[in-house]
Protein backbone atom coordinates (compact mmCIF):
# COMPACT_ATOMS: atom_id res chain seq x y z
CA UNK A 1 0.00 0.00 0.00
CA UNK A 2 3.12 2.53 0.82
CA UNK A 3 4.11 2.39 -3.09
CA UNK A 4 0.69 3.26 -4.44
CA UNK A 5 0.42 5.80 -2.35
CA UNK A 6 3.78 6.82 -3.15
CA UNK A 7 2.79 6.74 -6.55
CA UNK A 8 -0.48 8.97 -6.28
CA UNK A 9 0.90 11.67 -4.33
CA UNK A 10 4.18 12.16 -6.63
CA UNK A 11 1.42 11.88 -9.47
CA UNK A 12 -0.74 14.81 -8.03
CA UNK A 13 2.54 16.73 -6.99
CA UNK A 14 3.87 17.05 -10.07
CA UNK A 15 0.62 17.38 -11.98
CA UNK A 16 -0.53 21.28 -12.61
CA UNK A 17 -3.69 20.31 -14.65
CA UNK A 18 -6.64 18.28 -13.16
CA UNK A 19 -5.31 14.83 -15.25
CA UNK A 20 -2.01 13.74 -16.14
CA UNK A 21 -2.27 12.45 -19.85
CA UNK A 22 0.71 10.22 -20.65
CA UNK A 23 0.80 9.02 -24.46
CA UNK A 24 -2.69 9.36 -24.74
CA UNK A 25 -3.91 7.55 -21.88
CA UNK A 26 -5.75 9.71 -19.23
CA UNK A 27 -4.96 9.52 -15.55
CA UNK A 28 -7.25 9.97 -12.70
CA UNK A 29 -7.68 9.81 -9.40
CA UNK A 30 -8.18 10.76 -5.72
CA UNK A 31 -6.70 10.41 -2.24
CA UNK A 32 -9.50 10.30 0.72
CA UNK A 33 -8.67 10.61 4.56
CA UNK A 34 -11.14 11.42 6.90
CA UNK A 35 -11.58 10.53 10.88
CA UNK A 36 -14.57 9.15 12.50
CA UNK A 37 -16.04 8.99 15.98
CA UNK A 38 -19.13 7.69 17.36
CA UNK A 39 -21.36 6.56 20.62
CA UNK A 40 -18.62 4.80 22.45
CA UNK A 41 -20.67 1.52 22.14
CA UNK A 42 -21.73 1.63 18.41
CA UNK A 43 -18.86 0.66 15.60
CA UNK A 44 -20.67 2.08 12.58
CA UNK A 45 -19.76 2.02 9.75
CA UNK A 46 -16.02 1.80 10.65
CA UNK A 47 -15.27 -1.07 12.69
CA UNK A 48 -13.56 0.87 15.47
CA UNK A 49 -15.30 4.12 15.49
CA UNK A 50 -16.50 4.04 18.83
CA UNK A 51 -13.03 5.11 20.04
CA UNK A 52 -12.09 7.35 17.46
CA UNK A 53 -10.69 6.57 14.19
CA UNK A 54 -8.48 7.43 11.61
CA UNK A 55 -9.18 3.92 9.84
CA UNK A 56 -11.32 5.77 7.63
CA UNK A 57 -9.95 6.31 4.24
CA UNK A 58 -10.27 5.63 0.09
CA UNK A 59 -7.63 5.58 -2.57
CA UNK A 60 -8.03 5.65 -5.81
CA UNK A 61 -6.21 5.54 -9.34
CA UNK A 62 -7.89 5.25 -12.82
CA UNK A 63 -6.28 4.86 -16.41
CA UNK A 64 -8.52 4.84 -19.62
CA UNK A 65 -7.65 5.43 -23.31
CA UNK A 66 -9.66 5.64 -26.67
CA UNK A 67 -8.26 3.51 -28.70
CA UNK A 68 -9.78 4.31 -31.63
CA UNK A 69 -13.14 6.63 -31.43
CA UNK A 70 -15.68 4.74 -29.69
CA UNK A 71 -13.49 2.27 -28.73
CA UNK A 72 -12.18 2.68 -24.82
CA UNK A 73 -10.42 0.48 -22.31
CA UNK A 74 -9.68 1.66 -18.64
CA UNK A 75 -9.33 0.41 -14.88
CA UNK A 76 -9.16 1.57 -11.61
CA UNK A 77 -7.33 0.40 -8.40
CA UNK A 78 -8.60 1.27 -5.23
CA UNK A 79 -7.64 0.76 -1.67
CA UNK A 80 -10.05 2.00 1.80
CA UNK A 81 -10.10 0.87 5.12
CA UNK A 82 -13.07 0.78 7.41
CA UNK A 83 -11.55 -0.64 10.70
CA UNK A 84 -11.80 -4.32 10.40
CA UNK A 85 -11.94 -4.61 6.87
CA UNK A 86 -10.62 -2.90 3.73
CA UNK A 87 -6.96 -2.43 5.37
CA UNK A 88 -6.48 -0.36 2.01
CA UNK A 89 -5.63 -3.81 0.37
CA UNK A 90 -5.48 -2.87 -3.12
CA UNK A 91 -8.38 -4.03 -5.18
CA UNK A 92 -9.43 -3.87 -9.28
CA UNK A 93 -12.17 -2.00 -8.53
CA UNK A 94 -13.38 -1.94 -12.51
CA UNK A 95 -11.70 -2.50 -15.77
CA UNK A 96 -13.36 -2.76 -18.51
CA UNK A 97 -13.62 -2.34 -22.78
CA UNK A 98 -16.44 -0.16 -24.06
CA UNK A 99 -17.33 -0.20 -27.44
CA UNK A 100 -19.61 2.44 -28.72
CA UNK A 101 -21.44 1.60 -32.16
CA UNK A 102 -24.30 4.57 -31.49
CA UNK A 103 -25.90 6.98 -29.41
CA UNK A 104 -28.73 4.36 -28.52
CA UNK A 105 -26.48 1.21 -28.83
CA UNK A 106 -23.15 0.24 -26.93
CA UNK A 107 -20.82 -2.34 -25.43
CA UNK A 108 -18.44 -2.77 -22.37
CA UNK A 109 -16.78 -6.35 -21.20
CA UNK A 110 -14.88 -6.84 -18.14
CA UNK A 111 -15.37 -5.56 -14.54
CA UNK A 112 -18.09 -3.14 -14.85
CA UNK A 113 -20.13 -0.89 -12.51
CA UNK A 114 -23.37 -1.11 -11.24
CA UNK A 115 -25.31 1.19 -12.14
CA UNK A 116 -27.95 0.59 -9.24
CA UNK A 117 -29.95 4.26 -8.06
CA UNK A 118 -28.85 7.33 -9.11
CA UNK A 119 -25.19 7.21 -7.45
CA UNK A 120 -24.07 3.42 -6.93
CA UNK A 121 -21.48 3.75 -9.79
CA UNK A 122 -19.83 6.66 -8.41
CA UNK A 123 -20.18 6.17 -4.50
CA UNK A 124 -16.08 5.97 -4.06
CA UNK A 125 -15.29 9.19 -5.08
CA UNK A 126 -15.91 11.23 -2.04
CA UNK A 127 -15.52 14.46 -4.37
CA UNK A 128 -18.40 13.66 -6.46
CA UNK A 129 -20.98 14.00 -3.57
CA UNK A 130 -21.76 16.79 -0.93
CA UNK A 131 -22.00 13.86 1.89
CA UNK A 132 -19.54 11.91 3.49
CA UNK A 133 -21.76 9.17 3.52
CA UNK A 134 -24.21 8.72 1.00
CA UNK A 135 -27.89 7.39 2.99
CA UNK A 136 -26.97 3.92 3.97
CA UNK A 137 -30.07 2.86 3.59
CA UNK A 138 -29.23 2.37 -0.19
CA UNK A 139 -25.51 2.60 -0.19
CA UNK A 140 -25.00 0.34 2.50
CA UNK A 141 -21.02 0.43 3.34
CA UNK A 142 -21.04 -2.71 4.77
CA UNK A 143 -22.15 -4.76 0.97
CA UNK A 144 -20.34 -2.34 -1.29
CA UNK A 145 -17.84 -5.40 -1.99
CA UNK A 146 -20.66 -7.40 -3.28
CA UNK A 147 -22.75 -4.80 -5.32
CA UNK A 148 -19.58 -2.27 -6.82
CA UNK A 149 -19.39 -4.50 -9.69
CA UNK A 150 -20.51 -7.00 -12.31
CA UNK A 151 -17.88 -9.41 -14.01
CA UNK A 152 -19.20 -10.22 -17.10
CA UNK A 153 -21.03 -8.04 -20.05
CA UNK A 154 -23.24 -5.19 -20.71
CA UNK A 155 -25.37 -3.26 -23.22
CA UNK A 156 -26.38 0.37 -22.73
CA UNK A 157 -27.07 3.49 -24.89
CA UNK A 158 -29.23 6.68 -24.99
CA UNK A 159 -32.45 7.23 -26.41
CA UNK A 160 -33.95 10.51 -27.40
CA UNK A 161 -37.58 10.06 -27.12
CA UNK A 162 -38.39 13.43 -28.48
CA UNK A 163 -40.42 15.94 -26.22
CA UNK A 164 -41.13 12.78 -23.58
CA UNK A 165 -37.16 13.25 -22.97
CA UNK A 166 -34.07 11.12 -23.34
CA UNK A 167 -33.82 7.56 -21.79
CA UNK A 168 -30.55 6.22 -20.65
CA UNK A 169 -30.16 2.67 -20.54
CA UNK A 170 -27.99 -0.36 -19.21
CA UNK A 171 -28.51 -4.04 -18.80
CA UNK A 172 -25.66 -5.72 -17.55
CA UNK A 173 -25.04 -9.75 -16.93
CA UNK A 174 -22.47 -11.57 -15.26
CA UNK A 175 -21.40 -12.70 -11.58
CA UNK A 176 -20.82 -10.81 -8.83
CA UNK A 177 -17.12 -12.51 -7.10
CA UNK A 178 -17.67 -11.55 -3.30
CA UNK A 179 -14.24 -11.26 -1.22
CA UNK A 180 -14.39 -14.29 1.78
CA UNK A 181 -12.56 -11.65 3.56
CA UNK A 182 -14.93 -8.85 2.99
CA UNK A 183 -18.20 -6.99 4.60
CA UNK A 184 -20.29 -8.50 2.97
CA UNK A 185 -19.35 -11.95 4.00
CA UNK A 186 -19.01 -10.73 7.76
CA UNK A 187 -22.82 -9.64 7.09
CA UNK A 188 -23.18 -13.40 5.48
CA UNK A 189 -21.88 -14.78 9.07
CA UNK A 190 -23.70 -12.37 10.77
CA UNK A 191 -27.13 -14.15 9.27
CA UNK A 192 -26.53 -17.39 10.35
CA UNK A 193 -24.61 -17.10 13.45
CA UNK A 194 -26.56 -18.11 16.62
CA UNK A 195 -25.64 -16.54 20.35
CA UNK A 196 -24.02 -20.56 21.09
CA UNK A 197 -22.51 -20.48 17.54
CA UNK A 198 -20.65 -17.68 16.09
CA UNK A 199 -19.29 -18.31 12.88
CA UNK A 200 -17.13 -17.20 9.89
CA UNK A 201 -18.09 -17.75 6.41
CA UNK A 202 -15.43 -19.84 4.75
CA UNK A 203 -16.73 -19.57 0.81
CA UNK A 204 -18.90 -17.68 -1.18
CA UNK A 205 -20.27 -19.18 -4.57
CA UNK A 206 -21.89 -16.04 -6.77
CA UNK A 207 -24.57 -16.81 -9.25
CA UNK A 208 -25.57 -15.30 -12.72
CA UNK A 209 -26.39 -11.84 -11.55
CA UNK A 210 -28.56 -9.31 -13.86
CA UNK A 211 -28.74 -6.03 -13.89
CA UNK A 212 -31.22 -3.78 -14.81
CA UNK A 213 -31.29 -0.17 -15.11
CA UNK A 214 -33.31 3.40 -16.98
CA UNK A 215 -32.39 6.55 -16.13
CA UNK A 216 -35.23 9.16 -17.81
CA UNK A 217 -34.14 12.98 -18.04
CA UNK A 218 -37.19 14.31 -18.11
CA UNK A 219 -38.68 17.14 -19.95
CA UNK A 220 -38.88 19.58 -16.84
CA UNK A 221 -35.54 20.92 -16.73
CA UNK A 222 -33.13 19.39 -14.00
CA UNK A 223 -35.51 16.52 -13.17
CA UNK A 224 -34.35 12.83 -13.66
CA UNK A 225 -35.40 9.78 -12.64
CA UNK A 226 -34.09 6.23 -12.43
CA UNK A 227 -35.13 2.14 -12.06
CA UNK A 228 -32.81 -0.04 -11.37
CA UNK A 229 -32.84 -3.47 -10.54
CA UNK A 230 -30.46 -6.34 -9.23
CA UNK A 231 -31.41 -10.38 -9.47
CA UNK A 232 -28.47 -12.39 -7.91
CA UNK A 233 -28.14 -15.81 -5.96
CA UNK A 234 -24.98 -17.26 -3.77
CA UNK A 235 -23.88 -19.67 -1.68
CA UNK A 236 -20.99 -20.32 0.31
CA UNK A 237 -20.09 -22.32 3.97
CA UNK A 238 -19.12 -21.01 7.38
CA UNK A 239 -17.58 -22.40 10.03
CA UNK A 240 -17.24 -21.87 14.11
CA UNK A 241 -17.63 -23.32 17.44
CA UNK A 242 -20.90 -24.04 19.16
CA UNK A 243 -20.99 -23.27 22.76
CA UNK A 244 -23.48 -25.36 25.31
CA UNK A 245 -25.20 -22.75 27.14
CA UNK A 246 -25.70 -24.97 30.46
CA UNK A 247 -22.15 -27.50 30.14
CA UNK A 248 -19.77 -25.10 28.36
CA UNK A 249 -18.54 -27.87 26.47
CA UNK A 250 -17.55 -27.00 23.02
CA UNK A 251 -17.91 -28.92 19.65
CA UNK A 252 -17.33 -27.72 15.48
CA UNK A 253 -19.93 -26.40 13.83
CA UNK A 254 -19.67 -26.36 9.79
CA UNK A 255 -22.70 -24.84 7.91
CA UNK A 256 -23.75 -24.24 4.52
CA UNK A 257 -25.76 -21.05 3.52
CA UNK A 258 -27.79 -19.49 0.65
CA UNK A 259 -28.86 -16.35 -0.66
CA UNK A 260 -31.45 -16.92 -2.94
CA UNK A 261 -33.66 -15.25 -5.30
CA UNK A 262 -32.28 -12.02 -4.31
CA UNK A 263 -34.47 -9.25 -5.94
CA UNK A 264 -33.74 -5.46 -5.50
CA UNK A 265 -35.52 -2.49 -6.75
CA UNK A 266 -34.95 1.30 -6.41
CA UNK A 267 -36.66 4.15 -7.40
CA UNK A 268 -34.92 7.46 -7.76
CA UNK A 269 -35.86 11.25 -7.90
CA UNK A 270 -33.94 14.02 -8.81
CA UNK A 271 -33.94 17.41 -9.53
CA UNK A 272 -31.67 20.20 -10.02
CA UNK A 273 -32.39 23.96 -9.75
CA UNK A 274 -29.55 26.01 -10.38
CA UNK A 275 -27.64 25.58 -7.00
CA UNK A 276 -30.23 23.41 -5.18
CA UNK A 277 -29.90 20.10 -5.67
CA UNK A 278 -33.09 17.66 -4.10
CA UNK A 279 -33.01 13.68 -4.36
CA UNK A 280 -35.21 10.66 -2.76
CA UNK A 281 -35.08 7.02 -3.54
CA UNK A 282 -36.67 4.07 -2.34
CA UNK A 283 -35.34 1.06 -2.25
CA UNK A 284 -37.06 -2.79 -2.03
CA UNK A 285 -35.16 -6.27 -1.23
CA UNK A 286 -36.62 -9.28 -1.31
CA UNK A 287 -34.40 -12.99 -0.64
CA UNK A 288 -34.66 -16.22 1.12
CA UNK A 289 -31.76 -16.86 3.29
CA UNK A 290 -31.09 -21.03 4.17
CA UNK A 291 -28.84 -22.31 6.67
CA UNK A 292 -28.16 -25.71 7.11
CA UNK A 293 -25.28 -26.65 10.30
CA UNK A 294 -23.64 -29.71 10.45
CA UNK A 295 -24.45 -29.96 14.00
CA UNK A 296 -27.49 -31.61 15.91
CA UNK A 297 -27.40 -29.48 18.39
CA UNK A 298 -28.22 -25.65 15.94
CA UNK A 299 -31.89 -26.26 14.19
CA UNK A 300 -31.33 -25.13 10.24
CA UNK A 301 -33.97 -22.31 9.04
CA UNK A 302 -35.17 -20.88 6.00
CA UNK A 303 -35.98 -17.40 6.26
CA UNK A 304 -37.59 -14.93 3.45
CA UNK A 305 -36.43 -11.64 4.40
CA UNK A 306 -38.45 -8.50 3.00
CA UNK A 307 -36.66 -4.92 3.66
CA UNK A 308 -36.93 -1.76 2.63
CA UNK A 309 -35.72 1.72 3.35
CA UNK A 310 -35.90 5.36 1.53
CA UNK A 311 -34.32 8.61 1.67
CA UNK A 312 -34.75 12.01 1.10
CA UNK A 313 -31.95 14.37 0.65
CA UNK A 314 -31.49 18.38 -0.11
CA UNK A 315 -27.82 20.21 -0.70
CA UNK A 316 -27.26 23.86 -1.56
CA UNK A 317 -24.03 25.61 -2.81
CA UNK A 318 -24.22 28.91 -1.18
CA UNK A 319 -20.60 30.26 -2.47
CA UNK A 320 -17.77 28.12 -4.99
CA UNK A 321 -16.08 27.41 -1.41
CA UNK A 322 -19.15 26.45 0.23
CA UNK A 323 -21.94 23.67 0.25
CA UNK A 324 -24.53 22.91 3.00
CA UNK A 325 -26.50 19.38 2.34
CA UNK A 326 -28.86 17.14 5.03
CA UNK A 327 -30.61 14.26 4.59
CA UNK A 328 -33.30 11.65 6.66
CA UNK A 329 -33.29 7.88 5.61
CA UNK A 330 -35.50 5.13 7.17
CA UNK A 331 -34.98 1.77 6.75
CA UNK A 332 -36.19 -1.63 8.06
CA UNK A 333 -35.37 -5.35 8.56
CA UNK A 334 -38.73 -6.07 7.87
CA UNK A 335 -41.10 -3.63 5.65
CA UNK A 336 -44.45 -5.76 6.59
CA UNK A 337 -43.51 -5.26 10.28
CA UNK A 338 -41.94 -1.69 11.00
CA UNK A 339 -42.67 -2.02 14.58
CA UNK A 340 -40.01 -4.45 15.11
CA UNK A 341 -42.34 -6.59 16.11
CA UNK A 342 -40.11 -9.70 14.10
CA UNK A 343 -37.45 -9.95 16.55
CA UNK A 344 -39.83 -9.44 19.47
CA UNK A 345 -41.49 -11.97 18.28
CA UNK A 346 -38.65 -14.68 18.26
CA UNK A 347 -37.02 -13.34 20.79
CA UNK A 348 -33.55 -12.89 19.12
CA UNK A 349 -33.46 -8.69 19.88
CA UNK A 350 -35.18 -5.15 20.86
CA UNK A 351 -37.60 -3.57 18.33
CA UNK A 352 -35.20 -0.67 17.45
CA UNK A 353 -33.08 -3.52 16.30
CA UNK A 354 -34.78 -4.15 13.05
CA UNK A 355 -34.55 -0.42 11.93
CA UNK A 356 -32.29 2.77 11.45
CA UNK A 357 -33.12 6.16 11.01
CA UNK A 358 -30.88 8.93 10.57
CA UNK A 359 -30.52 12.50 10.34
CA UNK A 360 -27.90 14.10 8.90
CA UNK A 361 -25.86 17.82 8.43
CA UNK A 362 -22.89 18.23 5.71
CA UNK A 363 -20.81 21.05 5.68
CA UNK A 364 -18.31 20.91 2.16
CA UNK A 365 -16.07 23.51 1.39
CA UNK A 366 -14.16 23.70 -1.45
CA UNK A 367 -11.37 26.25 -0.77
CA UNK A 368 -9.26 25.11 -3.83
CA UNK A 369 -9.65 23.52 -7.05
CA UNK A 370 -8.96 19.37 -6.61
CA UNK A 371 -9.14 19.61 -2.85
CA UNK A 372 -12.37 19.15 -0.77
CA UNK A 373 -13.22 19.40 3.00
CA UNK A 374 -15.92 18.02 4.88
CA UNK A 375 -17.67 18.07 7.87
CA UNK A 376 -20.70 15.87 8.73
CA UNK A 377 -22.90 14.79 12.16
CA UNK A 378 -25.07 12.15 12.16
CA UNK A 379 -28.56 11.67 15.13
CA UNK A 380 -29.04 8.02 14.68
CA UNK A 381 -32.26 5.92 16.04
CA UNK A 382 -32.09 1.75 15.68
CA UNK A 383 -28.89 -0.53 14.33
CA UNK A 384 -30.33 -2.28 11.81
CA UNK A 385 -27.10 -1.63 9.73
CA UNK A 386 -24.99 -2.58 12.13
CA UNK A 387 -23.82 -6.09 11.56
CA UNK A 388 -20.84 -5.67 14.29
CA UNK A 389 -23.64 -5.53 17.11
CA UNK A 390 -23.14 -6.07 20.72
CA UNK A 391 -25.09 -6.40 23.73
CA UNK A 392 -24.05 -2.68 24.88
CA UNK A 393 -25.25 -1.46 21.70
CA UNK A 394 -26.96 2.37 21.89
CA UNK A 395 -30.25 2.30 20.59
CA UNK A 396 -29.79 6.33 19.69
CA UNK A 397 -26.54 7.36 19.04
CA UNK A 398 -24.23 10.22 17.11
CA UNK A 399 -21.52 9.57 14.53
CA UNK A 400 -19.12 12.59 13.52
CA UNK A 401 -16.71 12.45 10.84
CA UNK A 402 -14.62 14.80 8.98
CA UNK A 403 -12.73 13.81 5.63
CA UNK A 404 -10.23 15.62 3.25
CA UNK A 405 -10.13 14.45 -0.37
CA UNK A 406 -7.73 15.53 -3.00
CA UNK A 407 -8.28 14.56 -6.72
CA UNK A 408 -6.82 15.01 -9.95
CA UNK B 1 -50.82 51.06 -27.69
CA UNK B 2 -49.68 48.64 -29.85
CA UNK B 3 -52.40 47.76 -32.41
CA UNK B 4 -52.18 44.81 -34.90
CA UNK B 5 -54.51 44.42 -37.60
CA UNK B 6 -55.74 40.61 -38.41
CA UNK B 7 -53.66 41.17 -41.80
CA UNK B 8 -50.18 41.95 -40.42
CA UNK B 9 -50.53 39.23 -37.57
CA UNK B 10 -49.50 35.89 -39.31
CA UNK B 11 -46.64 38.19 -41.25
CA UNK B 12 -45.58 38.58 -37.58
CA UNK B 13 -45.91 35.08 -36.23
CA UNK B 14 -43.96 34.16 -39.62
CA UNK B 15 -41.13 36.03 -38.62
CA UNK B 16 -40.87 35.43 -34.92
CA UNK B 17 -41.55 31.99 -35.59
CA UNK B 18 -38.26 32.23 -38.30
CA UNK B 19 -36.20 34.73 -35.56
CA UNK B 20 -34.47 31.68 -34.09
CA UNK B 21 -33.02 30.35 -37.06
CA UNK B 22 -31.80 33.61 -38.47
CA UNK B 23 -30.01 34.58 -35.56
CA UNK B 24 -27.01 32.58 -33.98
CA UNK B 25 -29.60 32.18 -31.12
CA UNK B 26 -26.90 31.09 -29.06
CA UNK B 27 -25.32 34.64 -28.72
CA UNK B 28 -28.88 35.63 -27.61
CA UNK B 29 -28.30 37.83 -24.49
CA UNK B 30 -25.75 34.86 -23.40
CA UNK B 31 -22.94 36.27 -25.23
CA UNK B 32 -21.59 32.36 -26.13
CA UNK B 33 -21.72 31.09 -29.86
CA UNK B 34 -21.65 27.51 -30.67
CA UNK B 35 -19.49 26.51 -33.30
CA UNK B 36 -17.90 23.14 -35.40
CA UNK B 37 -15.66 21.88 -37.50
CA UNK B 38 -16.14 22.83 -41.04
CA UNK B 39 -16.30 19.63 -41.94
CA UNK B 40 -19.60 18.77 -39.54
CA UNK B 41 -22.57 18.99 -41.89
CA UNK B 42 -25.20 20.32 -39.30
CA UNK B 43 -25.57 23.87 -39.22
CA UNK B 44 -28.12 23.98 -36.53
CA UNK B 45 -28.53 21.58 -33.27
CA UNK B 46 -31.86 22.00 -31.03
CA UNK B 47 -30.81 22.91 -27.52
CA UNK B 48 -31.64 18.85 -26.16
CA UNK B 49 -28.91 17.97 -28.90
CA UNK B 50 -26.33 20.09 -27.26
CA UNK B 51 -27.33 19.13 -23.99
CA UNK B 52 -27.32 15.64 -24.96
CA UNK B 53 -23.12 15.91 -26.76
CA UNK B 54 -22.10 17.97 -23.45
CA UNK B 55 -23.52 15.56 -21.39
CA UNK B 56 -21.82 12.23 -23.49
CA UNK B 57 -25.15 11.00 -24.33
CA UNK B 58 -25.42 11.70 -28.45
CA UNK B 59 -21.54 10.54 -29.37
CA UNK B 60 -21.73 10.97 -33.20
CA UNK B 61 -22.82 13.29 -36.06
CA UNK B 62 -25.64 12.54 -38.48
CA UNK B 63 -22.24 11.62 -40.82
CA UNK B 64 -21.73 8.63 -38.18
CA UNK B 65 -18.33 10.34 -37.14
CA UNK B 66 -17.97 10.38 -33.44
CA UNK B 67 -18.50 14.01 -32.11
CA UNK B 68 -15.06 15.72 -29.83
CA UNK B 69 -16.12 17.92 -27.23
CA UNK B 70 -14.07 21.21 -26.11
CA UNK B 71 -15.05 23.33 -23.95
CA UNK B 72 -14.25 27.19 -22.97
CA UNK B 73 -13.24 27.47 -19.18
CA UNK B 74 -13.73 31.30 -19.34
CA UNK B 75 -16.06 32.30 -16.30
CA UNK B 76 -18.94 34.49 -17.37
CA UNK B 77 -19.71 32.32 -20.89
CA UNK B 78 -19.05 29.28 -19.25
CA UNK B 79 -21.64 30.08 -16.50
CA UNK B 80 -23.94 30.98 -19.12
CA UNK B 81 -23.62 27.84 -21.48
CA UNK B 82 -23.56 25.55 -18.58
CA UNK B 83 -27.09 27.27 -17.13
CA UNK B 84 -28.32 28.22 -20.50
CA UNK B 85 -27.89 24.10 -22.26
CA UNK B 86 -27.54 22.54 -19.53
CA UNK B 87 -29.47 23.62 -16.26
CA UNK B 88 -25.78 22.81 -14.35
CA UNK B 89 -23.46 25.05 -12.59
CA UNK B 90 -19.82 24.96 -13.18
CA UNK B 91 -19.55 22.87 -10.31
CA UNK B 92 -22.07 20.40 -11.34
CA UNK B 93 -20.97 19.94 -14.80
CA UNK B 94 -17.05 19.13 -13.61
CA UNK B 95 -18.74 16.90 -11.09
CA UNK B 96 -21.01 15.14 -13.84
CA UNK B 97 -17.57 14.63 -16.36
CA UNK B 98 -15.16 13.59 -13.50
CA UNK B 99 -17.97 11.18 -12.95
CA UNK B 100 -18.62 9.47 -16.24
CA UNK B 101 -14.43 9.46 -16.58
CA UNK B 102 -14.00 8.02 -12.98
CA UNK B 103 -16.18 4.90 -13.92
CA UNK B 104 -14.39 4.77 -17.08
CA UNK B 105 -17.51 5.82 -19.15
CA UNK B 106 -15.88 8.52 -21.18
CA UNK B 107 -13.04 11.08 -21.94
CA UNK B 108 -12.82 14.48 -20.38
CA UNK B 109 -13.86 16.98 -22.77
CA UNK B 110 -10.68 19.09 -23.91
CA UNK B 111 -10.87 22.19 -22.00
CA UNK B 112 -8.98 26.02 -22.66
CA UNK B 113 -8.64 29.25 -21.07
CA UNK B 114 -9.43 31.17 -23.81
CA UNK B 115 -11.83 31.78 -26.87
CA UNK B 116 -9.18 31.21 -29.66
CA UNK B 117 -7.99 28.23 -27.92
CA UNK B 118 -11.24 26.78 -28.39
CA UNK B 119 -11.49 27.99 -32.36
CA UNK B 120 -8.25 26.79 -33.00
CA UNK B 121 -8.97 23.31 -31.31
CA UNK B 122 -11.95 23.21 -32.88
CA UNK B 123 -10.78 24.33 -36.72
CA UNK B 124 -7.80 21.92 -36.05
CA UNK B 125 -10.09 18.74 -35.29
CA UNK B 126 -12.40 17.43 -37.55
CA UNK B 127 -16.21 16.79 -35.86
CA UNK B 128 -15.02 19.00 -33.00
CA UNK B 129 -17.63 21.00 -31.29
CA UNK B 130 -17.25 24.09 -29.20
CA UNK B 131 -18.77 27.37 -27.55
CA UNK B 132 -16.86 30.80 -27.32
CA UNK B 133 -17.48 34.34 -26.44
CA UNK B 134 -19.80 35.75 -29.17
CA UNK B 135 -18.02 37.54 -31.64
CA UNK B 136 -14.22 35.49 -30.98
CA UNK B 137 -15.81 33.03 -34.18
CA UNK B 138 -13.70 33.45 -37.13
CA UNK B 139 -14.01 32.44 -40.86
CA UNK B 140 -11.92 29.18 -39.60
CA UNK B 141 -15.20 27.41 -38.46
CA UNK B 142 -18.38 27.13 -38.92
CA UNK B 143 -21.22 28.55 -36.42
CA UNK B 144 -23.79 26.22 -35.40
CA UNK B 145 -27.63 28.28 -34.59
CA UNK B 146 -29.97 26.46 -32.35
CA UNK B 147 -33.51 25.48 -33.29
Amino acid sequence: MKSLLTVLVLLFLTTPALALDLADIEIHGFLSQGYIKTTRQNDFPVSNSGKGSFNFNDFAINFSKEIVPGLRAGLQLLAMDRGSYGNDKVTLDWAFGDYRLTDWLGFRAGKIKMPLGLYNESRDNDALRTFIFLPENEYYDYERDSVNAITGASVYGSVDLGTPGTVNYQLQIGTTPIPVDGASARNYSAYISTVEAPLTTTDIKAGTAFVHHLEWRTPVDGLRTTFSGLHNSFKGTATGIYTDPNTAATTAVNASWKFDKLHRYLFGLEYTFKDLVLAAEYQLDDYTVTAEYHNPLIENFVSKQQSDGWYVSATYRFTDWFELGGYYYEIYADRHHRDGSTFMDIGVGADWQTWQKEKVLTLRFDPIRNLVLKLEGHLIDGTWNMSEYTEASKRNWYLLATKATVSF
Amino acid sequence: MLRTSRRSLPTIMLVLSLFPLLVPAAALASGFVVIANSNVAESSLSKKELQAIYLGEKVKWESKRYIKISVLEDGTVYKNFLQTVLGKTPSQFDQHWVRMVTTGRASMPQSFGESKQVVDFVAGHPNAIGFVAAGQETAAVKTITLK
